[in-house]
This record gives structure tokens, C-alpha cells and sequence, in this order.
């Protein structure tokens, strides 16, 4: 059945594929709940510390080891040198957000480009481009990240660097695969038979038509960086004292988890429900921004 | 298909070569590399050490002389036990990787493609919804998160299984890791699998199955599952590679002396050439169950290898 | 003949097939009720969205999911809508048997033929593994594929598209079904693939006595193999009757619209008979009669659905049958101008008479001479394996002159799409000469699909490269490129607007944002289309809308020629007759040349004045075209014209066999000597020996300039 045989409707006002995109997005209740949810975790881990009495790395030999509970100010409980944990988590959540964030910036960047260079220009340069890719691609990330984590030391921008080196490559081959479909798109070939320059071809063909799958493929690394960092900062490579991360508090709490369970689930919970949300956003977006249907 | 095969092969020596030469560069030549003066080295280690590395020569030749060593099997000398090599420690903690990762694996892939393709079958049934639940729990929640939550119920409140450690291939030991490795696992597999199942099913070749008046049980195995299971082949790939993270912290939560704790301590104790040869021991692996994939995938789609 | 009084072997009562969609309930038939006979040979006629496919489908139970089927489909008295699945198994395959569109998606390309072949005889007839090798293998004989064992130990990636569609028939006849469902089989094939596949179901259907259900949009198909005919659109039936019948005196105004819209191989040249609107959005059907929008003859009384009256030659329609007839609408549509452009004082009639073409001729607007264009490929397995080229073009030369037509037809494989884009310089290529407007181009670096930037790096970039850029560049401004699918040459993420103010942004950058407004305002509606669209993005707009646009697209810089690539291929017949007429309307008024592309002879008929006919990537005839048409000179064009069904009962019946034998050398191998020669009937030992050059050919009968590549012309 050909349902592109609708003529247009003269009633409703013209549908972008942005437009459809953002309308899709919008009734995935799912995506938009979580999207709401990363705000607030954002927010709350960006205020919060400000707002609360607690310094994160202040002891209070009064309350060591203190179970989570409304009644006094510490109402996450603390650790075994009365550190308060709520603060801690919220601190942790602000590093291991913005090595995310970083990371992922980064390794977008450097991965877009790479591979929408070597998509559209093909042949011999995209042959080597993506051996490059490959090759890098052989060893485990994790294991290039102990590398340069080792080598380099384990300042926050070193990490942030280390965690770059390796997540970048995702992008690169998928922008690389979107480029070398879009090089093949007839609207692509109908400019070329227009004249248009290659330089224009690429900023209001190709740009536009690849964004999309940048801000889907954005959304799905992020989780996967901070998941890395905390990894390393689980196994006592990542970030350092005294700043604190989501993975260097599991990794406490994992320690005493049989006297002070609160300090693992807590922080774990706040991990895991921020990965949680990105997945359901980055499926969202893609169901948005990428219907089979259309 | 032979052609194809020696043609991945082929492909796989430059890899090797070019990683081995990018991490050897990385370790001996950044800066706070292991000559730097702060760091005191052993001099039974720097003994092993020059006779080993010809530490005399130029990088360069240093490095020939490494790969030379790495051709005769010889992964080099410790740099912080003088009395072991990197091969002794390797012995001793490869088996011990190979066999939990190996179980998981296969167990993973067994039940996996078995739940994957139930839920594709009976689509939004309970057994579906669950899958895709537990799917997605599965891929979120970290190795990290679930290894110290599972010793906690197991271990500490339950008192089934204990915390941690080995002996010599004890069953109980090996439990908990490989349910862990397992676990995260079959998540994945079992939510690709659904989802080729599902997309295979509407495929126009299968409608023509459907005419010729087959059946569905004959159509799933014989039609559908072929070309169903190649996703869940190309998911190996990155598998393997997150199962080696995983392995990684599994090893430490448990206190198995396996191969990513070897990678952790050597990590923390600056050992570089443990290190340097746990990379290249790592890469080789991972360049091979790339090439067993690949040779899987053209098993599978005869449109790959004609 | 089939004896009408035999018991009915599938009765189908008041059939309805609907959808639950997101968007709502979408009704894909309605009411279909209609008798087959044993032996019988029947046809579905109908376009886009007439459901001609869904209702079989609904019949053996093959719908997607989220289609319910109504009402009751008798085969043998068994209602198959209301079988348990495992009866509707021993039906499905064994008595009644489908084969379906795409051959290559319809096999299963991870399993070898033979298992698919097998599996059925296993599975109906209880067959032992070698007993049924046996039977497939004579099965695949019958279908007349060469060479049946090594056929069976193969993969369907491994044979051609007519093969294919040959080992699907021969699957489906394995168990000797009573009836046969052909879902448009022939659609993805070449017109002399086709032929043989029509001739095959033909002696099948003679030996075996199967009937067969033919759903098709091509009249001239169901002409020649059916004997019954039914049009459908919109989910209902319009007329059914004998296939005589139908074609003599069709009762029904979308019958004979349907008839008159599509060109013809002979007879009149008119202005096609386009059907206005577009084929029916089934989520929004109108009340009453799907056909009514876009009927001349409508009225008030169409709201209400007319029933299906009649005996043996049926109709839905309420107007007397003496009121249909092609007559009335054509009185009808003078008064109502139809999606016709009417041209305002147009400039001097550039469709200009013989003698003025004939003093044009040495100022030709392109000169091609030994056009070449390859493309590297990978030799064989290994690495070091030395590259072979795919000769897409060999050797072609011709030339264009002002305001003509010029048809380039021939089947897949032959490089017509190639050479439009060569002689655009959208894949590099190699030629004696290239001349557009009389100025010599070279071949420029392009970052074509297949190719890196580097080859063109390579290339030099001296200042003759630029001054050649630069020429390129004036080229383009007055040649444009028309299409062929219509919604993907257009970038979804930019509106109407924008999309025709592309070619003015690039060559005359000084207007401003004003002046292209009107520009483009002027244009949108000479091509159809209202103003008010010019806001919205390609994907509101039907194929034909799309296609309007792209037209639009090439026309905003009043090129001097316009290269069309196959616009109407990816278009129902009714749209197509409407962008055919658009296109010659348009050609008359601006004064243009027309490179016309197709595979479709009719079309081409239709609209051009020089005709090119190619193979394997050498023309081997070009000729005026009531020349070309009326007495072809190459065996090549001969057997393309035999093939080509004609929509008459009459000529298709007695129409000898004569369809092409032999499949398409493959273009990386192409025969030595003439490239036919494989599949020409009059090939003799001289052919393979030397390629036969494309030499002027006088004759008699033939007027104006012509010439032949065969050296038995």
C-alpha cells in the first residue's frame, strides 16, 4: 500500500521533520520522565551542596557510621568517618557528571568529524582513516584507559583525556556509515547536478541530515562514559582524593557493605537511575528522530 | 570461503603489530615512564631487565628486540618481581579467566538466544515485557553495582556461597562470578536476539514460507533463526570486549587471581611491562574471537562468502 | 475455454480487509465478492491502494499483522478464512500456491534452493529427501532453467532476476496447486524477462491445467494471459467481465480512464488522458464510491457506494453504461481543465518542423563522441588481485539538438542512467569529445559516490582544471536533471521554498530573498502546485506532487535542455499521464530539449521525436521515432517491441511467441564482438569476431536520420 499517495492537507500548519521529531518525543512518556528526571539529578547535584550544611569532606566524629534518617541532619547517613553521604553523593554526582560531559563533548567532537571527513571524502583517505579506527578498536578501551591512566597519572582532566581517547570511535564509524548513505541520497546527487559547491553541499545537505543521529548517538555516550569512569574509579584508578566520584563511593561502600549497607545503595541507586534515564532518552530520541515508518 | 579466511587473517597481523608498537611507544617513552629517576627500581629487576630489554639501545631496537621475544612466546620480565615473568604470572592467572569468561559466554549466548527468541514469539506477553525489563536492568546497572548487591545476599545474608577468593577450581567459587558474568550477559544478547527475531519474522521470505504451508516451528528454526542469530554474532564482538571490563571487576570484587587482577595491580603498581604484556596478551585474544566472529558471520550468510 | 458452468473453485463473498492502525481504522477492501473456476485464468487490475494484493493475502491468511479479514473465501467448500492454522497448512502450497513481487527478498537467500524446493514436497507430500530432489529438479527442467542440479546446490544471490522468479514458479508448482496467485510477478523484471516469464505461466498453465489468479497494474499483461479480468480501486471492485470484453467496451468511467491514460505502443499521439488527484488515501476514504473524487462523470448520486450489478460482465456504477464512453469525458474535461498547463502567449513553437531541424543540426546543443565511463571493481578474492573495470558505457556518441525529444530506452544494465550522469559529469567519465553549446569539456573531478576525492587531486589542478570548472559550472545552468524517485531527490529537511531557491542561490546569488520569492511563486504554480505550499516539507506531498516539484526545481533557471532519468517509473498510471503531459506542455513553452530516459517503450513513444535504443552500455539503433517504432532495424529493438504487452486481447492472443530468449551478459564480461550476439536469433559467426559499428542506414521506409549497429542490417 502506498501511503505516500496523501496529497497534502491544507488545515494543518507544515510538519518539519524536526516538528515531527519533537511531537514523537513528546509522547514518549518514558524518554520525557526521564528527561525531566536527568534535569533534576543535574540540578539538585549542582545546588545541592550549596544549600546543604554539610561540607563533603568534613568528619564528624559524632556520628560515624550513622544509619540513614530524617531525624537528624544527616539524612543519608554517613561513613565511617562521619563524612555525610548525601553531600558526598552529590559531590560525586557533580564529577562523574561533568567527566561525562567533557568526555563526551570530546569524543563527539573528535569522532563527528573524523568520520564525516572520511565518509565524504572517500576512497583512499577513508580506507586509512578507518583502519586507524579499527585498529584502536582492537584493544579494549578499558585497557587503553588503565594504560594512559597509568602512564599519565590520574589528574581529572588525564581521565577526562583517557576516557576520550577510546569513546570517540563509536561516533566516528557512525557518522563515517551516515556520510557514506547521505553521499548516495539522489537530493545529494540533484545538488551536485545543480552546481552547488562541495563546501555548501556539505553545510546544508549533510550537516543537517547527520545532527540527528549525532544527537541520538550523544545521548547513548554519555552513560557509557561516566559507566567507564566509574569503573575506574571502582578499581582504584580513576579519580583521586580528595575529590570524590559515583564509583569511588560504591567502591567505600562496597567495602563496608555488611556494617553500612546504605553506603552502597545509595550512591549505587543514584548511578544506576541516572544510567537508567539516558537509556530510555536515548531511545526516545531515536524513535523520534529515526521512525522505520517514515 | 578459504579466500575470506586467510584475507581476515591477513588483516589481523598489521593490527597486532601497530597496537603492540603504540602501547610499547606509550610506556617507555611518555613522560613519568619507568626511567624516571623518582621511581626506585630493584637492581635484581634492572638486572632482568637489561638482559631482557637491551635497555642500551635505542627505542627503536628495543623494540625489534621485544617482538622478537614476543615471537618465542616470551612476554618479558616483571618489573617488580625480579624472580617472575610476566609468563609465570600469565600462567598461573590465564586458566583461571579463560574458564569463568569461557562458561559465562557460552552460557550467556545458550540462554540468551533461547529467552530472546520466546519473548520475539509471544511479543508483549509477560514473558516478553519481563525480558525486555530484565534486559534493560541487566545493561544499566553496572558489573560494579551488581557484584557487591550479590555478595551481599548470597554471602553475607543468605550465607550460601562465600564472599570471595579460590581454590583450586572449587565450584562455589566460581558461582557467583560466573552468574554475575552471565547475568549482564544475557540481557544483551537476549534483547538483540528478540529484536532480530522479531524483524526477521517480517520479512518477505518468510511470508513465502508462510504459503508454502510450513509450520511455525519449521519456519522459526529453519528460515528465521539463521538469519536472526547474525546480529546476535555481530554482538560478540563488543561482548567479548565488555566482558573483559566486567572480568576485570569481577576479579577484584571476588579476589580471583585472574588476568584483570593482574591488569589492576600492575596498574597500581606501575608494573609497565606486566602491563605492556597483559595488553598484548588481551589484544591478541580479542583480534581472535574478532576473526572466529567474522568466520561465524560468513557461516551464516552464504552471501558473504560467494 | 473455460466452461462457465463448472462448479466454482473458490467463491468469494463479500470480502472486507481493514487495519488498526495508530492513526486510526484504514479499510484496504471492501465487499469484494467474485468466483473462480477451475482451470480458469483470472486478473486483478488496479493502482496503488486498490487492494489487490491485501485481499489474497487475507485469503490464504498471509496479512501482516494488525489486518483482519471479513466475510468468507470457499475453496472447495472449506471457508479458508475460518481454517485452524493447520489445515489452512495443507492448503497453502499444496492446492493453492502464491508466488509474490521481488524474487530476491521472496527467497530465502541463507538456505540453498534446494532445502527451499524440497521442504515442500517433504512437508505436503510426505516425500523421501531424494524423491523430492528428484521432482524438483524436473520442476526447475519445466521452467526451462539450464542447468537444474547446479541450480539446486546454489543461493538465490547467485542467479539473475528472472531465474529467480522461474525457481519461485517452479517451487510454487511442485505440488501441482489448482490454483496459482501471481502478486504482480514480473513488476521488478526487465519487458523481455517478462515476456518469458509470461510465456512460461502460459505453457505451464496449458500442460498442468493450474488456474491462475494474475494481480498486476499492467493491462496489457492480463490482455494476453487472462481471461477474465476485474478492476479494483479503492478497496471495491469497479468491473469485472471477459478480458474481450473489458478492452472492447469498458463500462466503467475508471476503466476506460485507466485505458486511456496509459500510452500506447500504436494508434494517436494525443495528449494522454490524465486522471486528476491522486490514488486514495484509505485512512480517509469518501462515502460512497472510492472512484468519485477524481471521476468525470460523478455526481451527487455517487455518495452512496453503487452496488456490483450484473451477470457475467459486472460493474459498480450507477451511470447508464451508454454514458461512458470516452466521448462524454473528453466533452466533459474541455470545460474543466485538468492539472493541464495552460501556456500563456506561448514563445514560437520550438518543436520545430523537419527543414528548421535540419539546418540546426550543425550546431547541435550536445556533442557526444565515444563516450566511456568505468567503474573500478575488485578483481577477485585476494588483496592483491588486480582491479577490473565495469565498463558501464562503451563507446557512445550522439548528439541533441535544440527543442527536440530525445528517447533513451533500454532495460536494465544497458548504462542509460549512467550516461546522464556522465554527460552531466556526476561520474567522471572518458570521451573523444564532449561538447555542450559548442564548447569542448573535459571530464572535471567529481566526488562521486564510488570514487574518492583523491582520484580527482590526482587529476591536476592546474588552470585549465579551473577554467574547465568554471565551464562546468555555466553548463549546469542550463542543463537540469529530473529524477526518478520522486521524494528522494528532494532533502526532507528542507522546505518547497527552500529547495527551489537552491539553483538561484547558486547561480545568481545577487537576487535577493524578494526576487526569489517570486520567481519561485511563478514557477509552483505553472507546475500545478499551489503557493500556499510552499512551506511544507517534501513528505506531505504525493509522489506525483514530488515529482511536480522536481520538475519545478530544474525549470527555476529556464535551462535550455532538461535531462529527465526514468520521472515516471516510481508513478501509478494515472499520475504518469499527468507528468507526461506536463512535461510536453512545458517543453512547448519554454522551448526546451528533453533527454528522456526509460525502460518503458510506451512512454518513450510517447514522448519522443529521436530515439536511442541501448544494450549493455553501446546504443545500437537510433532512429525518428515513427521510424524506429513501425520498422526497427535491430533484432535487439525488434524483440524489445515484441515484448512489450499490448493492452488488446486481440493482438496479445495472436502475438507469436517471440520473447528473447537468454538472460543479460553480465557487464563485467561482456561478449566479444557484438554484445548481443548471445541472445540474437540472427547472430552468425561475424558477430562474435568484431563489434559492429553504428552506421546511417537507408531504407526506404525510412525517413530522416537513422542508424544500426549490426552487421546484418
Amino acid at each position: 500500500m502506498n501511503i505516500r499517495s496523501t496529497p497534502a492537507t491544507q488545515a494543518s500548519a507544515p510538519r518539519s521533520p524536526w516538528r515531527d521529531a519533537r511531537d514523537r518525543f513528546a509522547r514518549n512518556r518514558a524518554a520525557t520522565v526521564s528527561g525531566l528526571l536527568l534535569i533534576l539529578i543535574t540540578f539538585v547535584c549542582v545546588v545541592g551542596p550549596w544549600l546543604l550544611p554539610h561540607a563533603f569532606d568534613s568528619t564528624d566524629w559524632n556520628a560515624m557510621a550513622l544509619a540513614p534518617g530524617l531525624t537528624n541532619s544527616h539524612w543519608w547517613g554517613t561513613d565511617e568517618s562521619g563524612r555525610d553521604l548525601l553531600v558526598r553523593c552529590l559531590m560525586g554526582g557533580r564529577i562523574s557528571l561533568m567527566v561525562g560531559i567533557l568526555a563526551t563533548l570530546s569524543s563527539v567532537a573528535l569522532g563527528t568529524i573524523w568520520g564525516a571527513t572520511a565518509g565524504f571524502l572517500g576512497g583512499f583517505a577513508d580506507q586509512w582513516m578507518m583502519r586507524v579506527v579499527d585498529v584502536l578498536y582492537a584493544v579494549p578501551y578499558l585497557l587503553i584507559a588503565i594504560l594512559l591512566v597509568t602512564v599519565l597519572g590520574r589528574d581529572f582532566y588525564l581521565v577526562v583525556l583517557a576516557i576520550t581517547a577510546f569513546s570517540w570511535m563509536d561516533m566516528a564509524r557512525l557518522v563515517r556509515g551516515q556520510a557514506l548513505s547521505l553521499k548516495r541520497m539522489d537530493y545529494v546527487e540533484a545538488a551536485r547536478a545543480i552546481g552547488v559547491s562541495q563546501a555548501r553541499i556539505i553545510a546544508t545537505h549533510i550537516v543537517p541530515n547527520l545532527l540527528g543521529l549525532v544527537v541520538i548517538y550523544t545521548t547513548v555516550t554519555v552513560p557509557a562514559v561516566i559507566l567507564t569512569e566509574s569503573v575506574l574509579s571502582f578499581l582504584g584508578l580513576g579519580i583521586q582524593e580528595p575529590m570524590t566520584s559515583w564509583g569511588v563511593l560504591i567502591q567505600e561502600g562496597a567495602q563496608t557493605m555488611e556494617v553500612a549497607p546504605w553506603l552502597l545503595l545509595f550512591p549505587a541507586a543514584l548511578l544506576s537511575t541516572t544510567l537508567y534515564c539516558f537509556n530510555f532518552l536515548g531511545d526516545g530520541l531515536r524513535d523520534a528522530l529515526d521512525p522505520k515508518d517514515r | 570461503m578459504l579466500a575470506y579466511t586467510l584475507r581476515r587473517l591477513l588483516a589481523i597481523v598489521p593490527t597486532l603489530l601497530v597496537v603492540i608498537a603504540f602501547v610499547y611507544l606509550l610506556l617507555f617513552s611518555a613522560p613519568g615512564g619507568p626511567f624516571d629517576s623518582e621511581k626506585a627500581v630493584s637492581a635484581a629487576v634492572l638486572a632482568n631487565l637489561q638482559a631482557k630489554y637491551r635497555l642500551d639501545l635505542p627505542v627503536w631496537q628495543q623494540y625489534l628486540h621485544y617482538l622478537g621475544n614476543l615471537l618465542h612466546g616470551d612476554l618479558g620480565a616483571s618489573f617488580r618481581y625480579a624472580d617472575w615473568s610476566v609468563n609465570d604470572l600469565v600462567a598461573d592467572a590465564l586458566p583461571i579467566s579463560l574458564t569463568i569468561g569461557g562458561t559465562a559466554i557460552a552460557l550467556s549466548l545458550f540462554i540468551g538466544v533461547i529467552v530472546g527468541s520466546l519473548a520475539a514469539l509471544r511479543q508483549n506477553s509477560w514473558m516478553d515485557v519481563s525480558v525486555m525489563l530484565l534486559g534493560n536492568l541487566g545493561s544499566v546497572f553496572p558489573s560494579f553495582v551488581i557484584a557487591p548487591v550479590l555478595v551481599l545476599i548470597f554471602s553475607l545474608w543468605l550465607r550460601w556461597l562465600p564472599s570471595g577468593g579460590w581454590n583450586d577450581f572449587e565450584l562455589r567459587f566460581m558461582l557467583l562470578p560466573i552468574a554475575l558474568l552471565t547475568f549482564i550477559n544475557v540481557a544483551t544478547i537476549g534483547r538483540v536476539m528478540r529484536g532480530s527475531l522479531v524483524e526477521v519474522l517480517h520479512s518477505p521470505f518468510i511470508r513465502t514460507a508462510r504459503a508454502k504451508g510450513l509450520s511455525l516451528r519449521l519456519i522459526v528454526l529453519r528460515h528465521a533463526l539463521k538469519p536472526a542469530l547474525l546480529p546476535v554474532v555481530s554482538v560478540l564482538g563488543p561482548l567479548a570486549i565488555s566482558s573483559i571490563t566486567a572480568a576485570l571487576v569481577t576479579e577484584t570484587v571476588f579476589s580471583l587471581p585472574g588476568i584483570g587482577r593482574l591488569v589492576v595491580n600492575g596498574a597500581a603498581n606501575r608494573d609497565y611491562t606486566l602491563i605492556l604484556g597483559l595488553v598484548v596478551l588481551i589484544t591478541l585474544v580479542v583480534v581472535t574471537l574478532n576473526l572466529i566472529v567474522d568466520l561465524l558471520y560468513a557461516v551464516l550468510d552464504p552471501r558473504i562468502r560467494y | 475455454m473455460v466452461d462457465l458452468k463448472s462448479p466454482a473453485m473458490l467463491e468469494v463473498q463479500h470480502l472486507g480487509v481493514h487495519f488498526q492502525t495508530p492513526d486510526g481504522r484504514l479499510d484496504a477492501v471492501r465487499e469484494l465478492s467474485f468466483s473462480l473456476s477451475k482451470g480458469q485464468t483470472f486478473g486483478i487490475v488496479g493502482e496503488s491502494g486498490s487492494g489487490k494484493s491485501q485481499s489474497m493475502l487475507a485469503i490464504l491468511g498471509l496479512l501482516a499483522a494488525g489486518g483482519h479479514a471479513t466475510g468468507s473465501a470457499h475453496f472447495e467448500g472449506r471457508d479458508l478464512l475460518h481454517l485452524a492454522p493447520y489445515e489452512l497448512n495443507r492448503i497453502r502450497g499444496n492446492r493453492i500456491a502464491m508466488i509474490f513481487q521481488d524474487p530476491m527478498t521472496s527467497l530465502n537467500p541463507y538456505l540453498t534452493i534446494e532445502r527451499q524446493m524440497t521442504e515442500v514436497l517433504e512437508v505436503q507430500k510426505n516425500a523421501t529427501p531424494r524423491a523430492a530432489r528428484a521432482r524438483a529438479q524436473t520442476m526447475l527442467e519445466a521452467v526451462q532453467i539450464a542447468d537444474p542440479v547446479r541450480c539446486l546446490k546454489g543461493y538465490p544471490h547467485q542467479f539473475s532476476g528472472g531465474m529467480r522468479q522461474r525457481i519461485m514458479i517452479a517451487m510454487a508448482l511442485l505440488c501441482e496447486p489448482d490454483l496459482l496467485i501471481a502478486d504482480e510477478p514480473t513488476t521488478a523484471l526487465d519487458v523481455t524477462v517478462q515476456a518469458q516469464i509470461v510465456g512460461l505461466l502460459r505453457r505451464l498453465q496449458h500442460d498442468f491445467g493450474t488456474g491462475i489468479l494474475m494481480i498486476t497494474h499492467d493491462l496489457g499483461l492480463v490482455a494476453g494471459l487472462c481471461d477474465e479480468v476485474m478492476v479494483m480501486y479503492g478497496g471495491r471492485i469497479m468491473e469485472q467481465g471477459s478480458a474481450q470484453a473489458l478492452f472492447d467496451g469498458p463500462s466503467h468511467p475508471y476503466t476506460l480512464a485507466l485505458l486511456n491514460a496509459a500510452p500506447r505502443l500504436h494508434g494517436e499521439q494525443d495528449a494522454l488522458i490524465a486522471i486528476p488527484g491522486a490514488p486514495p488515501n484509505l485512512a480517509q476514504m469518501p462515502p460512497g464510491c472510492p472512484f468519485a473524487p477524481r471521476c468525470a462523470l460523478a455526481d451527487v448520486h455517487c455518495n452512496l457506494a453503487p452496488a456490483l450489478a450484473g451477470e457475467i460482465h459486472r460493474r459498480a456504477c450507477h451511470r447508464p453504461i451508454g454514458e461512458v464512453s470516452i466521448q462524454v469525458i473528453r466533452r466533459i474535461q474541455a470545460v474543466q481543465p485538468l492539472n493541464r498547463v495552460q501556456p500563456q502567449r506561448a514563445e514560437p513553437s520550438a518543436c520545430a518542423s523537419a527543414s528548421d531541424r535540419l539546418a540546426a543540426l550543425d550546431n547541435p546543443l550536445l556533442r557526444v563522441r565515444d563516450l566511456q565511463v568505468g567503474f573500478p571493481v575488485r578483481g577477485g578474492d585476494w588483496p592483491w588481485s588486480p582491479g577490473v573495470t565495469l565498463r558501464a558505457v562503451r563507446g557512445v556518441s550522439f548528439d541533441l539538438q535544440a527543442g527536440e525529444t530525445l528517447g533513451v530506452v533500454g532495460e536494465s544494465g544497458c548504462g542509460k542512467s549512467t550516461l546522464a550522469r556522465a554527460i552531466l559529469n556526476l561520474v567522471p567519465f572518458q570521451a573523444e569529445s564532449l561538447r555542450w553549446f559548442d564548447r569542448e569539456l573535459a571530464p572535471k573531478s567529481t566526488v562521486a559516490p564510488n570514487t574518492g576525492i583523491t582520484a580527482g587531486i590526482t587529476a591536476g589542478l592546474t588552470s585549465d582544471e579551473t577554467a574547465n570548472s568554471q565551464r562546468w559550472l555555466e553548463v549546469r545552468r542550463q542543463v537540469q536533471m529530473v529524477f526518478q524517485d520522486p521524494l528522494a531527490s528532494l532533502d526532507p529537511r528542507m522546505n518547497i521554498l527552500q529547495i527551489l531557491s537552491e539553483p538561484l542561490r547558486t547561480h545568481e546569488p545577487d537576487l535577493t530573498a524578494a526576487d526569489r520569492l517570486d520567481r519561485v511563486c511563478a514557477l509552483i504554480e505553472r507546475v500545478g502546485l499551489d503557493r500556499h505550499q510552499l512551506d511544507r516539507y517534501p513528505h506531505e506531498f504525493s509522489g506525483g506532487q514530488c515529482q511536480r516539484i522536481g520538475i519545478a526545481r530544474a525549470l527555476i533557471l529556464r535551462p535550455r535542455v532538461i535531462i529527465c532519468d526514468e520521472p515516471v517509473s516510481a508513478l501509478d498510471v494515472s499520475i504518469q499521464a499527468q507528468i507526461i503531459n506536463l512535461l510536453r506542455d512545458l517543453q512547448q513553452e519554454f522551448g526546451l530539449a528533453l533527454v528522456f530516459i526509460a525502460h518503458d517503450l510506451t512512454v518513450i513513444r510517447h514522448v519522443s521525436q529521436r530515439v536511442l535504443v541501448m544494450y549493455l552500455g553501446q546504443v545500437v539503433e537510433t532512429g525518428e521515432r515513427s521510424a524506429l517504432f513501425d520498422n526497427p532495424q535491430h533484432p535487439y529493438t525488434r524483440a524489445l517491441l515484441a515484448s512489450v504487452p499490448v493492452p488488446d486481447p486481440k493482438i496479445e492472443r495472436h502475438r507469436a511467441s517471440t520473447a528473447l530468449m537468454g538472460e543479460l551478459p553480465s557487464p563485467l564480461d561482456p561478449p566479444s564482438g557484438c554484445a548481443f550476439r548471445t541472445r540474437c536469433p540472427i547472430a552468425q559467426d561475424r558477430c562474435a569476431q568484431s563489434s559492429p559499428v553504428l552506421a546511417p542506414k537507408e531504407s526506404p521506409q525510412r525517413s530522416g536520420q537513422s542508424q544500426v549497429a549490426c552487421w546484418l542490417a
